[in-house]
């Protein structure tokens, strides 16, 4: 074809417009300047910008721009274990965890601990970053009900961010403007997975403390067939004197339908689960909350079933009870008469 | 002008430094527009250079003289106390309206010229122009060769761009990875080297996902693949099999539109050509570089068919309001690679044409 040649040709003449740059400049200005997609993008462009892009300097910048728990030196240390330093770790972390149905390989190894990367923003400025190792292995925590705490009890973290809106507004304000990423990695098997919805699927005001609960949650699959469990991590914050957001509670755990808690080892299989075999793609806005409202329904229907259930065995129990009164009067009075 | 005028007019003329260019011509530049440049400042002042025709300041290689142009037009603007900073903005952003060769030349000139702000300003614009780009877009703005496997190229794209297209290219990737790796354990051939070399790729390739929007255009003309043996195999025949049937299920499709058929016919022939040449049925001891090299050939050929069909597709269908037909495709993964190019290719059909499904 006759443009494919002139194609060509100009391509002779022009030669790679790129290469007239130094390599070490495409990589200290550049580079520095691209966010993770783009940088990935780039990487699969040509074989030159793959092996500039591989750089994981590169990469541990963007993770520390996205989640700055990631700083830490124990963290630090995990990641560089992962296969390909910190770009295997974005990858894992950054699109959003989707696991529909739960894998059926049994896993002999459990892992020792998990380590939760925690981030919180409020319109964009950070207002928490912290890191928790969670042990996974000792009777304890496998036996009681799943829960990684992020403050201590009496434990409140002020922000200097203002509450942007009045006190009826609060609400909407919260759920547009606050965003988690909890971030959990198995350093056993190098894997991480960031199990925080892109919004939250609920924000509360508490009944008695007046303190806003803001939940982001995540659908998993149970261990049962066509059970769902949810992984809800729940943000209770409050309002200062002068105005301003003060975190009171950061937590996660893991709930089933009945609204149960999950103990240790229940949570921990299926967060493991989740991690390994979960497909990771690009968020769509809302989808956790449809998963969400389709988990509250199954949720809705199955305690409806058991309420009529119990109905049931109610009413035969009341039906036998009564037929035993009648059979025994009669047999009495036939004694008697 | 010659020396010697110059020195007769004194104050009223600003002095001029001389310099080379890598091509040898030599220029005079203003004073203190050169003196912008801490290269050029530095020769000045410390050796002394550039007084003189004959001690021009030569300029380090990459800067030609339309580069100096530009790079002294640069410094002429801003080494002016007067101006506000946003004139400086505004000159800014009129100066990086360039196109992406100058740009790449202006950024390594202003790189060994040492003049950071102004690599500072192209790196920005460069890094804008990158952004948002697919990697072959990024490929046709700065003309660079296509000299990644097809694995290297969606590699890294997996899990963050959402294109239907990727996905696709991914399971199929996938699934032939793992008859690979089937086959491998089968034959236990070790073959160290491809081992070393997957280590990374198999850990990120773990699993299948929900692609991302690359190689809109893999019309990977030149798909250079690493240099391996290029030895055939038996399950290249059956492999065949299944392009044999796809370009069946094609040509029905390519009678009742036009504009598909030659695109089709075109990739019919330039995937059939290469078969031919690999008809001599060898088995041999390097099983795997040749079945990577089979994989590619597939993944590019499917990613090629799928991309020249795409586009016209995805029109057609939205022009007949039938869009939402294609989730429930690209998200059924399961079946034949047969049954999937049969399902996309007749679906859309069936409302056009009668074409009746499988020939095989």
């Amino acid at each position: 074809m006759n443009f494919d040649s002139l194609e060509q040709n100009v391509e002779h003449l022009g030669g790679a417009a790129m290469s007239a740059v130094h390599p070490d400049i495409i990589q200290t200005h550049i580079l520095t300047r691209l966010d993770g997609p783009t940088l990935a993008s780039v990487g699969c462009a040509s074989s030159q910008l793959y092996s500039l892009s591989s750089s994981d300097g590169l990469w541990q910048r963007i993770c520390h721009r996205m989640w700055p728990s990631t700083a830490d030196p124990h963290l630090q240390r995990l990641i560089s274990a992962f296969p390909a330093g910190h770009r295997t770790f974005y990858f894992d972390a950054f699109p959003c965890l989707n696991h529909p149905t739960p894998s059926h390989n049994c896993r002999p190894t459990a892992s020792s601990a998990v380590v939760s990367a925690v981030d919180i923003r409020y319109h964009n400025k950070l207002i928490l970053s912290k890191i928790h190792e969670t042990e996974t292995e000792s009777g304890w925590f496998l036996c009681s009900p799943f829960r990684v705490d992020l403050l201590d009890p009496k434990e409140t973290v002020p922000s200097s961010v203002k509450f942007q809106s009045g006190e009826d507004t609060c609400l909407s304000d919260l759920e547009d403007n606050l965003t988690l990423n909890w971030i959990l990695i198995d350093p056993t098997r190098n894997r991480a997975a960031n199990f925080s919805s892109l919004r939250p699927v609920s924000v509360n005001r508490h009944w008695l403390t007046s303190d806003v609960q803001v939940r982001y949650a995540k659908v998993l699959p149970g261990e049962r067939r066509g059970e769902l469990v949810v992984c809800a991590a729940v943000i209770t914050c409050g309002r200062r004197e002068g105005g301003e957001l003060q975190l009171k509670e950061v937590s996660l755990h893991v709930e089933d339908m009945e609204g149960k808690n999950l103990n240790g080892r229940e949570s921990s299989l299926i967060l493991q689960d989740a991690m390994e075999n979960g497909e990771r793609r690009r968020e769509k806005i809302g989808e956790e909350q449809e998963r969400y409202a389709e988990y509250l329904k199954m949720k809705r229907e199955m305690a409806e079933r058991k309420q009529r259930r119990e109905r049931r065995l109610d009413m035969v129990c009341i039906a036998t009870g009564v037929t035993l009164f009648f059979v025994s009067m009669l047999v009495l009075l036939r004694r008697f008469s | 002008m010659s020396e010697g005028t110059m020195a007769v007019v004194k104050s009223e003329m600003k002095s001029y430094i001389w310099v080379q260019t890598a091509d040898g011509s030599i220029q005079q530049v203003e004073e203190e527009v050169a003196m912008f440049c801490p290269v050029i400042c530095q020769e000045v002042l410390q050796a002394g250079m550039g007084s003189s025709k004959n001690y021009a300041i030569s300029l380090p290689q990459r800067v030609n003289p339309a580069t100096l142009g530009l790079i002294l037009d640069y410094c002429r603007f801003h080494q002016v106390f007067g101006h506000s900073n946003k004139e400086r903005k505004t000159f800014d952003e009129k100066f990086v309206r360039l196109d992406t060769k100058k740009l790449c030349e202006l950024t390594s000139a202003a790189d060994s010229l040492q003049l950071r702000p102004l690599v500072d300003l192209t790196s920005r614009a460069l890094a804008r122009m990158i952004e948002g780009k697919t990697p072959e877009e990024i490929r046709e703005t700065f003309n660079l060769p296509d000299d990644l496997t097809e694995e290297e190229k969606l590699e890294p794209l997996r899990n963050i761009t959402d294109d239907p297209h990727i996905r696709l290219l991914n399971r199929l990737y996938a699934r032939k990875r793992k008859e690979l790796r089937e086959r491998e354990r089968l034959k236990n051939v070790e073959v160290e080297e491809e081992h070393i070399d997957k280590r990374s790729v198999d850990d990120l390739l773990l699993f299948i996902n929900s692609g991302n929007g690359d190689s809109k255009g893999v019309r990977a003309t030149r798909s250079k693949k690493k240099n391996r043996g290029r030895k055939d195999l038996p399950r290249e025949s059956s492999s065949k099999n299944e392009n044999g049937n796809h370009k069946k299920n094609d040509m029905p499709d390519n009678v009742t539109t036009p504009i598909i058929t030659s695109i089709l016919q075109d990739s019919a022939s330039v995937t059939f050509s290469p078969k031919l040449e690999f008809d001599d049925g060898d088995i041999d001891d390097e099983l795997d570089p040749a079945m990577k090299e089979e994989l590619d050939r597939e993944v590019e050929d499917f990613a090629r068919r799928l991309n020249s069909v795409w586009p016209e597709r995805m029109q057609e269908i939205l022009s007949l309001g039938q869009e939402r037909r294609f989730v429930p495709i690209s998200i059924t993964g399961t079946g034949s690679l047969k049954s999937y190019t049969v399902s996309i290719f007749l679906l859309p059909f069936a409302v056009t044409n009668d074409v009746s499904g499988s020939e095989e």
